[in-house]
Protein backbone atom coordinates (compact mmCIF):
# COMPACT_ATOMS: atom_id res chain seq x y z
CA UNK A 1 0.00 0.00 0.00
CA UNK A 2 1.23 3.37 -0.57
CA UNK A 3 3.51 4.65 2.04
CA UNK A 4 1.48 8.48 2.37
CA UNK A 5 -2.25 6.33 2.58
CA UNK A 6 -0.79 4.43 5.18
CA UNK A 7 0.24 7.64 7.18
CA UNK A 8 -3.16 9.17 6.24
CA UNK A 9 -4.89 6.16 7.70
CA UNK A 10 -2.43 6.19 10.68
CA UNK A 11 -3.02 10.01 11.87
CA UNK A 12 -6.53 9.57 11.24
CA UNK A 13 -6.70 6.72 13.29
CA UNK A 14 -5.21 8.61 15.91
CA UNK A 15 -7.81 11.87 15.28
CA UNK A 16 -10.73 9.44 15.69
CA UNK A 17 -8.80 8.14 18.93
CA UNK A 18 -8.77 11.00 20.73
CA UNK A 19 -12.60 12.21 19.72
CA UNK A 20 -13.52 8.52 21.03
CA UNK A 21 -11.80 9.58 24.43
CA UNK A 22 -13.58 12.96 24.66
CA UNK A 23 -16.80 10.96 23.66
CA UNK A 24 -15.86 8.43 26.50
CA UNK A 25 -15.76 10.91 29.25
CA UNK A 26 -19.27 12.58 28.44
CA UNK A 27 -20.38 9.07 28.35
CA UNK A 28 -19.02 8.95 31.99
CA UNK A 29 -20.50 12.62 33.02
CA UNK A 30 -23.69 11.48 31.30
CA UNK A 31 -24.26 8.05 33.41
CA UNK A 32 -23.13 10.10 36.70
CA UNK A 33 -25.63 12.54 36.14
CA UNK A 34 -28.36 9.89 35.46
CA UNK A 35 -27.49 7.88 38.18
CA UNK A 36 -26.97 11.06 40.53
CA UNK A 37 -29.80 12.82 39.69
CA UNK A 38 -32.30 9.59 40.68
CA UNK A 39 -30.31 9.07 43.94
CA UNK A 40 -30.86 12.85 44.53
CA UNK A 41 -34.51 12.18 43.74
CA UNK A 42 -34.87 9.43 46.15
CA UNK A 43 -34.53 12.06 48.51
CA UNK A 44 -36.52 14.26 47.86
CA UNK A 45 -40.68 14.51 48.77
CA UNK A 46 -42.98 13.53 46.03
CA UNK A 47 -44.67 16.72 45.59
CA UNK A 48 -41.77 18.29 43.84
CA UNK A 49 -42.35 16.13 40.82
CA UNK A 50 -44.96 16.65 38.31
CA UNK A 51 -46.14 15.11 34.87
CA UNK A 52 -47.52 16.28 31.96
CA UNK A 53 -49.15 14.28 28.84
CA UNK A 54 -47.11 15.48 25.43
CA UNK A 55 -48.49 14.41 21.90
CA UNK A 56 -46.23 11.17 22.21
CA UNK A 57 -44.66 11.39 25.76
CA UNK A 58 -44.23 12.27 29.14
CA UNK A 59 -42.71 15.32 30.48
CA UNK A 60 -41.69 14.85 33.90
CA UNK A 61 -40.39 17.72 35.44
CA UNK A 62 -39.15 19.20 39.18
CA UNK A 63 -37.32 22.05 40.73
CA UNK A 64 -35.34 21.36 44.15
CA UNK A 65 -33.99 25.02 45.33
CA UNK A 66 -31.75 24.97 41.84
CA UNK A 67 -31.60 22.15 40.88
CA UNK A 68 -33.95 20.54 38.07
CA UNK A 69 -34.96 17.51 37.36
CA UNK A 70 -36.30 17.09 33.81
CA UNK A 71 -37.00 13.74 32.13
CA UNK A 72 -39.10 13.16 28.54
CA UNK A 73 -40.63 9.45 28.49
CA UNK A 74 -41.93 8.08 25.47
CA UNK A 75 -46.06 6.93 25.75
CA UNK A 76 -44.43 3.20 24.74
CA UNK A 77 -42.29 2.80 27.54
CA UNK A 78 -44.83 4.40 30.18
CA UNK A 79 -48.22 4.01 28.98
CA UNK A 80 -51.40 7.01 28.82
CA UNK A 81 -52.65 6.20 31.81
CA UNK A 82 -53.30 9.66 33.56
CA UNK A 83 -51.20 10.79 35.99
CA UNK A 84 -52.67 9.56 38.99
CA UNK A 85 -52.30 6.15 37.82
CA UNK A 86 -48.50 5.97 38.74
CA UNK A 87 -46.30 7.58 41.24
CA UNK A 88 -44.16 10.35 39.22
CA UNK A 89 -41.31 10.03 41.27
CA UNK A 90 -40.77 6.14 41.02
CA UNK A 91 -41.44 6.98 36.92
CA UNK A 92 -38.09 9.77 37.00
CA UNK A 93 -36.31 7.82 39.03
CA UNK A 94 -36.94 4.55 37.24
CA UNK A 95 -36.42 5.44 33.64
CA UNK A 96 -33.23 7.78 34.71
CA UNK A 97 -31.41 4.79 36.19
CA UNK A 98 -32.57 2.11 33.49
CA UNK A 99 -32.29 4.49 30.22
CA UNK A 100 -28.86 6.07 32.09
CA UNK A 101 -27.07 2.39 32.47
CA UNK A 102 -28.52 0.26 29.75
CA UNK A 103 -27.76 3.45 27.33
CA UNK A 104 -24.18 4.51 28.43
CA UNK A 105 -22.65 1.32 29.69
CA UNK A 106 -23.11 -0.63 26.10
CA UNK A 107 -22.02 2.72 24.53
CA UNK A 108 -18.91 2.56 26.72
CA UNK A 109 -18.14 -1.13 25.92
CA UNK A 110 -18.76 -0.31 22.07
CA UNK A 111 -16.11 2.38 22.23
CA UNK A 112 -13.71 0.53 24.27
CA UNK A 113 -13.39 -1.69 21.46
CA UNK A 114 -13.20 0.87 18.49
CA UNK A 115 -10.40 2.18 20.65
CA UNK A 116 -8.55 -1.21 20.27
CA UNK A 117 -8.82 -0.60 16.84
CA UNK A 118 -7.77 2.10 16.03
CA UNK A 119 -4.71 1.93 18.76
CA UNK A 120 -3.51 -1.23 16.45
CA UNK A 121 -3.82 0.97 13.18
CA UNK A 122 -2.47 4.22 14.63
CA UNK A 123 0.42 1.40 15.87
CA UNK A 124 0.92 1.02 12.56
CA UNK A 125 -0.06 -2.85 12.75
CA UNK A 126 -2.04 -4.33 10.56
CA UNK A 127 -6.18 -4.33 11.16
CA UNK A 128 -6.52 -7.80 10.15
CA UNK A 129 -5.76 -9.01 13.79
CA UNK A 130 -7.41 -11.90 15.58
CA UNK A 131 -7.73 -8.88 18.55
CA UNK A 132 -9.58 -7.14 15.89
CA UNK A 133 -12.06 -9.40 14.27
CA UNK A 134 -13.01 -10.06 18.02
CA UNK A 135 -13.24 -6.28 19.07
CA UNK A 136 -15.76 -6.21 15.95
CA UNK A 137 -17.81 -9.30 17.10
CA UNK A 138 -17.84 -8.06 20.75
CA UNK A 139 -18.91 -4.63 18.88
CA UNK A 140 -21.66 -6.41 16.89
CA UNK A 141 -22.84 -8.66 19.69
CA UNK A 142 -23.36 -5.45 22.14
CA UNK A 143 -25.35 -3.59 19.20
CA UNK A 144 -27.51 -6.64 19.19
CA UNK A 145 -27.92 -6.98 23.02
CA UNK A 146 -29.11 -3.30 22.59
CA UNK A 147 -31.46 -3.78 19.64
CA UNK A 148 -32.79 -6.75 21.40
CA UNK A 149 -32.68 -5.93 25.07
CA UNK A 150 -32.33 -2.30 25.96
CA UNK A 151 -36.01 -0.99 25.73
CA UNK A 152 -37.23 -4.12 27.03
CA UNK A 153 -35.13 -4.12 30.33
CA UNK A 154 -36.24 0.05 30.80
CA UNK A 155 -40.09 -1.16 30.17
CA UNK A 156 -39.34 -4.04 32.70
CA UNK A 157 -38.61 -1.65 35.14
CA UNK A 158 -41.53 0.55 34.28
CA UNK A 159 -43.80 -2.12 35.03
CA UNK A 160 -42.21 -3.38 37.98
CA UNK A 161 -41.42 -0.57 39.96
CA UNK A 162 -43.83 2.26 38.63
CA UNK A 163 -47.08 0.83 36.56
CA UNK A 164 -47.81 -3.09 37.78
CA UNK A 165 -49.30 -3.09 34.21
CA UNK A 166 -47.56 -4.99 31.49
CA UNK A 167 -48.36 -4.14 28.30
CA UNK A 168 -45.41 -4.18 25.98
CA UNK A 169 -45.72 -4.01 21.87
CA UNK A 170 -42.80 -4.79 19.56
CA UNK A 171 -41.86 -1.18 19.00
CA UNK A 172 -41.78 -0.94 21.99
CA UNK A 173 -38.62 -3.65 22.77
CA UNK A 174 -36.92 -3.56 19.69
CA UNK A 175 -34.07 -0.95 18.45
CA UNK A 176 -34.18 -1.65 14.99
CA UNK A 177 -31.66 0.62 13.68
CA UNK A 178 -28.87 -1.11 16.49
CA UNK A 179 -30.19 -4.32 15.44
CA UNK A 180 -29.60 -3.99 12.05
CA UNK A 181 -26.17 -2.58 12.52
CA UNK A 182 -24.67 -5.39 14.64
CA UNK A 183 -25.96 -7.70 12.31
CA UNK A 184 -23.92 -5.78 9.42
CA UNK A 185 -20.80 -5.42 12.39
CA UNK A 186 -21.23 -9.44 12.32
CA UNK A 187 -20.41 -9.43 8.86
CA UNK A 188 -17.79 -7.23 8.76
CA UNK A 189 -16.06 -9.20 11.80
CA UNK A 190 -16.57 -12.39 8.76
CA UNK A 191 -14.75 -10.41 5.79
CA UNK A 192 -12.08 -9.75 8.63
CA UNK A 193 -11.79 -12.57 9.86
CA UNK A 194 -11.32 -13.35 6.01
CA UNK A 195 -8.61 -10.67 5.55
CA UNK A 196 -6.52 -12.45 8.88
CA UNK A 197 -6.26 -15.63 6.82
CA UNK A 198 -4.95 -13.36 3.78
CA UNK A 199 -2.81 -11.20 6.04
CA UNK A 200 -1.55 -14.71 7.41
CA UNK A 201 -0.60 -16.01 4.24
CA UNK A 202 1.23 -12.60 2.98
CA UNK A 203 2.93 -12.48 6.21
CA UNK A 204 4.12 -16.08 5.37
CA UNK A 205 5.45 -15.41 2.07
CA UNK A 206 9.18 -14.19 1.46
CA UNK B 1 6.72 -30.27 4.59
CA UNK B 2 7.88 -31.61 0.89
CA UNK B 3 9.31 -28.66 -0.14
CA UNK B 4 12.81 -28.11 1.54
CA UNK B 5 15.52 -24.79 0.73
CA UNK B 6 18.73 -25.96 -0.03
CA UNK B 7 19.82 -21.76 0.52
CA UNK B 8 22.89 -22.44 3.52
CA UNK B 9 24.04 -25.00 1.00
CA UNK B 10 24.14 -22.64 -1.77
CA UNK B 11 25.41 -19.84 0.63
CA UNK B 12 28.27 -22.19 1.84
CA UNK B 13 29.57 -23.05 -1.63
CA UNK B 14 29.47 -19.18 -2.65
CA UNK B 15 31.06 -18.42 0.37
CA UNK B 16 28.42 -15.79 1.13
CA UNK B 17 26.97 -14.86 4.53
CA UNK B 18 23.40 -14.57 4.59
CA UNK B 19 24.41 -10.57 5.77
CA UNK B 20 25.28 -10.50 2.34
CA UNK B 21 22.66 -12.11 0.41
CA UNK B 22 20.43 -9.58 1.88
CA UNK B 23 22.54 -6.24 1.13
CA UNK B 24 23.04 -7.69 -2.77
CA UNK B 25 19.31 -8.98 -3.27
CA UNK B 26 17.72 -6.50 -1.23
CA UNK B 27 15.29 -9.13 1.01
CA UNK B 28 15.63 -8.55 4.41
CA UNK B 29 17.68 -10.60 6.59
CA UNK B 30 15.01 -11.79 8.54
CA UNK B 31 12.81 -13.08 5.22
CA UNK B 32 15.56 -14.67 3.88
CA UNK B 33 16.52 -16.54 7.25
CA UNK B 34 12.93 -17.69 7.34
CA UNK B 35 13.61 -18.78 3.71
CA UNK B 36 16.41 -21.18 5.00
CA UNK B 37 15.11 -22.79 7.65
CA UNK B 38 11.98 -23.75 5.88
CA UNK B 39 9.65 -21.36 7.82
CA UNK B 40 7.92 -19.87 5.10
CA UNK B 41 4.71 -21.36 2.77
CA UNK B 42 5.14 -18.95 -0.20
CA UNK B 43 8.35 -17.44 -2.16
CA UNK B 44 7.95 -14.96 -4.60
CA UNK B 45 8.94 -15.05 -7.85
CA UNK B 46 10.98 -11.99 -7.50
CA UNK B 47 12.55 -13.05 -4.42
CA UNK B 48 13.75 -16.38 -5.86
CA UNK B 49 14.74 -13.93 -9.20
CA UNK B 50 16.78 -11.83 -6.88
CA UNK B 51 18.70 -14.62 -5.28
CA UNK B 52 19.21 -16.90 -8.34
CA UNK B 53 20.74 -13.52 -9.73
CA UNK B 54 23.26 -12.62 -7.09
CA UNK B 55 24.17 -16.82 -6.74
CA UNK B 56 24.18 -17.06 -10.42
CA UNK B 57 22.28 -20.40 -9.75
CA UNK B 58 18.70 -22.02 -10.99
CA UNK B 59 15.73 -22.07 -8.81
CA UNK B 60 16.00 -25.92 -8.63
CA UNK B 61 19.48 -25.06 -6.75
CA UNK B 62 17.94 -23.34 -4.03
CA UNK B 63 14.74 -25.13 -4.03
CA UNK B 64 14.22 -29.53 -3.61
CA UNK B 65 10.98 -31.60 -3.79
CA UNK B 66 11.53 -34.37 -1.23
CA UNK B 67 8.71 -36.81 -0.91
CA UNK B 68 7.42 -37.21 2.44
CA UNK B 69 7.63 -40.91 3.99
CA UNK B 70 3.97 -41.63 3.88
CA UNK B 71 3.93 -40.72 0.10
CA UNK B 72 6.51 -42.59 -0.48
Amino acid sequence: MDQVMVTRMRNRSKTMWKMLQVGTGLVIVFLIYTVGLSVWALFLPESVFEAKSGVDSWWISGQWEFVFFTAIIPFEILPTLGSQMFDIQSAYITYMIFYGSTSALPLLYGIKQVKTILTSIAEGSTPFSAQNVNCLKKLAFVLLFYGFFAKLIINLAMTVFVTQTLSIGVAAIFHYFSFFTGLLLLIVAQVFQYGLSLQEESDETV
Amino acid sequence: MAIITRLDRMLADRKMKLNDLAKKTGVSNVNLSKLKTGNVKAVRFSTLEAICKTLNCQPGDILEYVADEEEA
